[in-house]
């Protein structure tokens, strides 16, 4: 996307060298799968024994030679505590210690522990008694998702034994090996100064009255399994005798090697000789599913990676074997993997209409979205100055620590899915609906989720649903089935951050008032829609809101291309927004010669004044606290330093950028349930899921608080479907916002009905408060908004209740529907060190301020701008998938070559919260999930501005782009 | 290799436990063509997993005696083929008398990798192209085309490209090629040491490959000769500081003489397919004072008869860069 239309061009005047090339790599592809059969015949597998020392104890294990030594600790000796997930060294989940030395176990032959001794996560306690380390993560929230914490408690343990009181720099040098997505780098680095003994001082809320009741800090619900490797996800089970199913079979998904190709018929009459191999569905298996365009087995392959059959066998290795004698012809088609140009030429190749609309596919000449107000060309004539500028986005990959992973298991009528996955009862309906039977006969179970960000949310038909895969096969073989990705396949087959291009244009008057905005903007959603046109819509309302403006105008097209889909990523179209709205207005501001957070400042709306959301044109703001989270942050990055670019000189530049935004904290409704059973004890079973935000424990301090009990008297449980009240989703910045407040409300209920003398209950109506809990809801599969929905819970919640009043259980329901007034703000303050020689680029310090409505649980709402300005750093810096110009190839098909951001890489990070409660939120409390990763890019590209004196408006910043930059503008020293 | 990419685990192979060096030489005559020599395994288990590469014999050479250690002798230190990178980074008997080294060594991926990686896997990767690793058939791979020159080419070389535009990715081969460093050899006709710059190949001589060794050689050990007097230092550039290769990286080293630098080495990493001697730059500096007029003209130096594709030429500041703060470490 990032192609220049020159480039594009060329690209396709070249399309038939473009198209040959890719023919040809696909042709030799081809060709070597017809031959592998004949080159490589059966291997015999060779077998040794190997004794070791594992925590302690001399192991004798008989195993194949090419087995790994992860594989081994996980799937031979049960030890899962060491996590499996890039799999090829390039991030640290599976490290163990050999001879007390971290090393990557991935990477590691079994054979090669022969004579060792091996420490994993399971083996460091002594007398059950965690390691100081281990301590130090339960105590100072050293998880968030937990799926690194292993590794990182391992490569800790072995600092503090060789260096009892490590500074922070020889602690990151020796993290710098294990990666963190969800960016907990501060906590990780605070839980080993506090397992050496050293005191870590406190991070400052600017709070507002009644916040003291949530001062106390205990560890995360959780912090234990995950610090001492307890914690099973979805890829741990079936390896340990409790485990609900037995060792499951292997999924392998044939993917097409091409961009766009076609798909002939699939024969496995060669895969059949594998021992082990169970059976093989292809795209003539799956049924299609209404209101998606696309299935989990496609004939018509659409992407590089596009999945077109699968088998199943009894391990990983007859599965790859299987795979790879299956037959298949490819034809290729010309790839067009350019969003601007299959805009421009209404290129209808891939679905027969180049754009993604809500309700499948549509004309160039129609935007997927569009919002108007007043009259934009009246705008620009009111306006002294007309600002215009073009905005490119990359594609972004999530990159959890866990890949996905799906164990399916079809029992007569009934499928239980163990998943990676975010949003149970969602996942639930979707599946349920793609295999065509109904949603009761479904169940769908998530105890830990290794990171999510929105990849892992199955919420319309529309997503990859390669659980389906694992269920068709389950039923085909009758045993439990497991399709877990690769990283390759997590990088490019699964869905990402959709690129955008975005042409803005804004008036303004010379005493800052903006007169007009307007906004042309071209997102690339790949092959297939996925949530790109909700995530373009999404991207609408940031442009649009946050400022006041008489005049705008939005159109954006989700346009079809040959590349990686596009779809559901922490903040949904709002980062991609964001950045390109706040360089934007930073050019605006630069143009009329005002102060960048002066002109914030003054066109900021005020508590009142009304936004245009998709769920409702005019929507009246609850408490805004744009003018303190602007304050605050210039406080903390000391903003009176800021000097104009002309006033700078020499090789070494320094410079500061803001960026300002107003953010949405939900959607949809919520059910709760809270209940005492016969002994007097509380439950509160969630249905949101466990992703690493640490909501669970937020929403219990909640529940605790509202009836007044003590933490030790409330069981909590999450995340699987049969059991737990009904939750809309888990994204979109809402589980301790929304499903906290239903949860509230249930609890409220429960002292009601416990006062009333608690006795059976037949009426399952919900409580709620109808002035601020009964809100407009949007059908997302209709597009139809309810715009006073009556407070009803989910059928699933109404079943679960009946089931524990029948136990004698007393229950206290509540309900809430996202009141979409409580909008939380948000700014960012960057300090930038520029190299006017070379391009390079050092981020010095990053201030992310946050208004979190009530902070519930300190450590977790940090955390959260911590890690989400850590992985906006990474959007901002490093990170993107390369797509080759001409085919639109993937090309860095590895996560070292992706580029998330590593623990040494790091600027000081000062996380500011404030509060600014609206009563429609469980004490004042407002979503914080997705918010921070807009934190970096555009605060970064305005530092880099007022450092160098040159706009980059294409992310990430590497050296490269900036030093072209410099060039470009003759400022180069 | 393997196009699918949900395949990443190795497909079965035997691992061969060699007791002595002969009997490794012997199984990689006998297996040529099908076998690797496991060392630390970073690249080749990596490589194995993703099927890139299928070898049906896997030598293990860990088990050797005398392949691993540093010995600090009379004026040199003799590194064993097989001694990790976080050995050679914390042994004071390399620290000393080639400070470029254990910096090099210090600065590898991750400190996992370092203690699981040698330097002679380090030292004898394979290219790190993504055309070359991926689903292309590109010279290197054995095609007529490098599709890094017409597709994207911003980790790619400035020097020494012919047909192919790769980089050396190794951290430790521009310091010890700095050190002047021998390098030594067993084969079936016996030991022999050659100076470790010798040990790579430009495409220009073997677009295939990026070392000299065949199959039934391997790579024994590591000289560092002492130098009295003798200066080194080593930087590397990446956009994150753990894991990436470098996107250029120098070593320098010299050895001061009444206040004059003789011996001058100059040598750049991650911008050339072997490791690249900068001779011009290396000349403005022998037998000069170290200044910052003889720095500035190094470092000038040292970018000329650079070659830039659509997206490298931010290297060529950087290479400069890089050379004017080595040297400035120096002096």
């Amino acid at each position: 996307m990032g192609d220049d239309s020159e480039l594009t061009r060329r690209s396709f005047v070249r399309g038939g060298a473009g198209f040959a090339s890719a023919a040809g790599a696909g042709a030799a592809a081809v060709s070597q799968l017809r031959v592998l059969g004949g080159r490589n015949p059966e291997r015999r597998e060779a077998f040794s024994e190997v004794r070791f020392k594992l925590n302690g104890a001399v192991v004798a294990l008989r195993a194949p030679h090419h087995r790994t030594l992860l594989l081994a600790l996980r799937e031979d000796l049960g030890l899962t505590g060491t996590k499996k997930s890039c799999n090829r060294g390039h991030c640290g989940a599976c490290t163990v210690l050999m001879d007390g030395q971290p090393i990557y176990s991935c990477i590691t032959l079994l054979l090669d522990a022969a004579g060792h001794e091996i420490t994993t996560v399971e083996g460091l306690a002594r007398d059950a008694r965690p390691h100081p380390v281990q301590q130090g993560f339960m105590d100072r929230m050293g998880s968030q998702c937990g799926h690194c914490t292993p590794g990182m408690v391992l490569s800790g343990a072995a600092l503090l034994a060789r260096n009892a009181s490590p500074s922070r720099d020889e602690i990151r040098q020796a993290l710098s090996g294990n990666l963190c997505r969800c960016g907990n780098y501060p906590h990780e680095i605070e839980s080993l100064l506090a397992a050496a003994g050293v005191p870590i001082p406190v991070v400052t809320i600017h709070e507002t009255q009644g916040a003291t009741r949530f001062k106390t800090i205990s560890p995360a619900l959780d912090a234990r399994d995950k610090a001492c490797g307890g914690a099973r996800y979805s890829g741990d089970l079936g390896f340990h005798p409790d485990d609900p199913f037995p060792r499951p079979l292997i999924a392998k998904v044939l993917r097409c090697p091409y961009p766009h190709a076609e798909a002939g018929a699939v024969d496995d009459a060669q895969a059949r000789t594998v021992a082990g191999y169970r059976g093989m569905i292809t795209f003539r298996d799956v049924p299609g599913v209404s209101g998606s365009d696309r299935r989990c087995l496609n004939s018509k392959a659409r992407y590089v990676g596009d999945a077109v059959a699968a088998v199943a066998a009894d391990n990983q290795y007859a599965a790859q074997r299987a795979l790879e004698l299956l037959k298949v012809e490819f034809t290729p088609l010309p790839p067009y993997p350019n969003a601007e140009y299959n805009l421009d030429h209404g290129i209808r190749a891939i679905h027969g209409e180049p754009v993604a609309g809500f309700a499948g596919p549509q004309s160039a000449d129609k935007p997927t979205v569009e919002f108007t107000r007043g009259d934009v060309e009246r705008g620009f004539q009111q306006a002294d100055k007309v600002i215009e500028g073009r905005y490119v986005t990359q594609l972004q990959c999530h990159m959890p620590s866990e890949p996905h992973c799906c164990t399916a298991w079809w029992q007569d009528t009934h499928v239980t899915f163990w998943d990676t996955q975010q949003s149970v009862f969602a996942a639930r309906e979707t599946l349920a609906r793609a295999l065509g039977i109904p949603a009761e006969n479904v169940r769908v179970v998530c105890k830990h989720l290794g990171g999510g960000f929105g990849g892992k949310c199955t919420d319309t038909p529309g997503k990859t649903l390669y659980q389906c895969i694992a269920a068709l096969l389950s039923r085909k073989t009758g045993y439990p089935v497991r399709l877990e990705f690769t990283m390759k396949e997590e990088l490019i087959a699964e869905d990402s951050r959709n690129p955008f291009v975005f042409y803005l244009k804004t008036g303004v008057r010379k005493d800052g008032a903006i007169t007009a905005i307007d906004c042309k903007a071209i997102q690339r959603t790949g092959g297939y829609a996925s949530s790109g046109p909700a995530v373009v819509e999404v991207a609408g309302e940031g442009i649009i809101n946050t400022y006041r403006a008489a005049n705008y105008r939005f159109r954006g097209f989700s346009v079809y291309t040959n590349s990686p889909v596009g779809g559901e990523f922490r903040g949904f179209g709002h980062p991609q927004a964001v950045f390109a709205r706040e360089t934007h207005m930073d050019e605006v501001a630069e143009a009329i010669g005002m102060d960048p957070v002066e002109f914030r400042l003054r066109n900021a709306l005020h508590t009142g004044e009304t936004v245009t959301l998709g769920v409702a044109p005019d929507v009246p703001l609850g408490n805004v606290a744009s003018e303190r989270c602007l304050r605050a942050g210039m406080e903390a990055i000391g903003w009176s330093r800021w000097q104009h670019p002309s006033r700078k000189t020499g090789r070494l530049r320094t410079g500061l950028g803001a960026r300002f935004s107003q953010e949405h904290t939900g959607r949809n409704a919520s059910d709760g349930l809270v209940w005492r059973d016969r002994s007097g004890r509380y439950h509160a079973p969630l249905g949101s899921g466990n992703i690493g935000t640490l909501a669970h424990t937020g929403i219990a301090r909640i529940v605790e608080e509202a009836l007044g009990v003590s933490p030790g008297e409330l069981d909590v449980t999450w995340a699987d479907s049969a059991n737990c009240a009904w939750d809309f989703v888990t994204d979109a910045s809402r589980s301790v916002h929304c499903h906290g407040k239903a949860m509230y409300n249930a609890a409220l209920d429960l002292k009601h009905q416990l006062s009333k003398g608690g006795g059976p209950r037949a009426d399952f109506t919900p409580y709620c408060d109808p002035r601020v809990d009964v809100n407009p809801i949007l059908d997302e599969t209709t597009g139809k908004i309810t715009r006073r929905p009556e407070p009803k819970l989910s059928r699933h919640t109404i079943e679960l209740a009946r089931r524990i009043v029948a136990e004698g259980g007393v229950i206290g329901l509540g309900w809430y529907a996202y009141n979409p007034r409580v909008q939380s703000w948000g700014a960012s303050f960057a300090e930038v060190e520029a190299d006017m020689e070379t391009g390079q680029v050092r981020v010095v310090k990053l201030v992310g301020v946050h208004d979190a409505g009530r902070v519930i649980y300190r450590p977790g709402a940090e955390a959260q701008i911590q890690g989400g300005g850590i992985m906006g750093l990474g959007f901002a810096m490093t990170e993107e998938l390369l797509l080759d110009p001409h085919n639109g190839f993937p090309v860095n098909q590895s996560l070292y070559e992706y580029r998330p951001p590593s623990i040494l890489d790091l600027p000081e990070l000062v996380p500011v919260l404030v509060e600014a409660p609206d009563e429609a939120g469980p004490y004042g409390a407002k979503g914080l999930g997705e918010n921070p990763i807009f934190d970096a890019a555009a605060a970064v590209a305005n530092a880099i501005f007022n450092a160098a004196g040159v706009r980059v408006r294409e992310l990430p910043f590497t050296w490269r782009r900036v030093y072209e930059a410099l060039k470009r503008e003759r400022r180069l020293a | 290799m393997s196009w699918q990419i949900a395949v990443d685990e190795p497909l079965p192979f035997e691992l061969l436990l060699p007791r002595s060096l002969e009997e490794a030489l012997e199984l990689g005559y006998k297996y040529a063509g099908r076998a690797a020599y496991l060392a630390g395994g970073c690249d080749l288990v990596e490589q194995l997993k993703l099927q890139w590469s299928r070898y049906e014999y896997v030598i293990n050479l860990k088990t050797i005696p005398g392949l691993r250690g540093i010995r600090a002798g009379n004026g040199f230190a003799d590194i064993g083929a097989l001694t990790t990178l976080s050995e050679i980074d914390s042994h004071p008997g390399v620290r000393e008398p080639a400070a470029a080294l254990a910096q090099a060594a210090s600065r590898v991926a991750t400190p996992q990798i370092r203690n699981m990686g040698t330097i002679g896997g380090n030292l004898l990767q394979d290219s790190r192209c993504f055309y070359y690793r991926g689903p292309w058939h590109c010279y290197r791979a054995g095609g007529v085309i490098c599709d890094a020159r017409h597709g994207i080419s911003s980790e790619h070389a400035l020097f020494g490209a012919d047909r192919c535009h790769t980089v050396s990715p190794s951290d430790t081969a521009p310091a010890l090629v700095a050190l002047d460093a021998r390098a030594f050899v067993r084969d079936a006709s016996g030991e022999r040491a050659m100076p470790v710059a010798e040990l790579f190949v430009p495409p220009a001589e073997n677009i295939r490959a990026m070392h000299r060794l065949h199959p039934g050689q391997i790579l024994t050990r590591i000289r560092v000769s002492a130098r009295k007097g003798r200066r080194s230092a080593f930087i590397k550039y990446a956009q994150r500081a753990a894991w990436d290769f470098a996107i250029a990286s120098v070593a320098v080293a010299l050895t001061m003489e009444g206040g004059l630098a003789r011996e001058v080495r100059i040598v750049l990493g991650g911008v050339a397919p072997i490791p690249w001697r900068s001779t011009a730059a290396e000349e403005m500096v022998e037998s000069q004072a170290i200044t910052p007029a003889s720095i500035e003209a190094a470092a000038r130096a040292a970018i000329t008869g650079a070659l830039p594709l659509d997206g490298n030429e931010y290297k060529v500041p950087l290479v400069r860069k890089l050379v004017r703060e080595a040297l400035s470490q120096v002096a």
